[in-house]
């Protein structure tokens, strides 16, 4: 489903006041976790906007589809950078992007942050927090850095 | 097992997929045993993904290791294979 502008700024504020409150109060891996859906819904709606397309095998046959596993986050964010075709992912009409990340550091950041979403919503991880502050606050760095560049092309 | 004895052509593309999964596979872990400790290694059956467990103060820094190790496999092979780092205490 896309959303209209509207629909993603809302969406859009929801996740940064989640994302302040909790690393306000000091629960680091669910910051972490809505700063990563904070870049999945930037990327999801920046590739809506310009026509990425993932291809399937389905009954044998490859298809094009414009929905993404979370999986699948880290070569989209790659392909929007370079506006190359990376893995199955098809850039559509993007321009790429100049940003302050290349293309490999987003994909890479893109695919830790998944990780910590991970961790977060499903375990299996032992310790309540496994990351200090400083570790916390570099990956939320990484993400304003994500949704920064992205929004560069909605 | 009925489809590739139905489709010869698909049964070509599964092995050649297979043979270059395996070669993905040994190049990955031969850096994976480098940087976390692999005798705590599950999953990865049927091609989902692997955990490992890394103690909770190298969380960061290992997660970071594994994620640029994947990132230039899946650039080799186009195979991306996944190892979760589970953090204990």
């Amino acid at each position: 489903m896309s959303l209209t502008v509207a629909q993603y700024e809302r969406q859009r504020d929801r996740l940064l006041k989640a994302v302040a409150d909790l690393r306000t109060g000091g629960s680091l891996l669910h910051a972490i976790a809505r700063a990563y859906y904070l870049v999945h819904l930037t990327a999801s709606y920046a590739a809506a906007c310009h026509g990425v397309t993932i291809t399937h095998m389905r009954q044998g046959q490859e298809v094009e589809i414009d929905e993404f596993t979370h999986n699948a986050l880290s070569d989209v964010v790659s392909a929007l950078y370079s506006g190359s075709k990376r893995g199955r992912v098809s850039p559509g009409t993007t321009p790429g992007i100049v940003g302050q990340l290349t293309d490999r550091e987003a994909s890479r950041y893109a695919d830790l942050l998944q990780r910590d979403r991970k961790d977060a919503d499903y375990g299996p991880t032992e310790v309540v927090e496994p990351y200090t502050a400083e570790q916390a606050d570099e990956r939320l760095k990484w993400a304003n850095m994500l949704v920064e560049d992205l929004r560069k092309i909605l | 097992m009925t489809l590739v004895a139905a489709r010869p052509e698909v049964a070509e593309e599964i092995e050649a997929a297979e043979a270059i999964r395996k070669d993905a596979e040994a190049a990955y872990f031969a850096v994976l045993h480098t940087i976390v400790d692999l005798s705590t290694l599950t999953g990865g059956r049927d091609g989902y993904d692997f955990y490992v467990c890394v103690p909770a103060s190298d969380m960061h820094m290992k997660t970071q290791q594994i994620v640029g190790l994947e990132h230039d496999i899946r650039d080799r092979f186009g195979v991306h294979l996944r190892t979760y780092a589970i953090a204990t205490a």
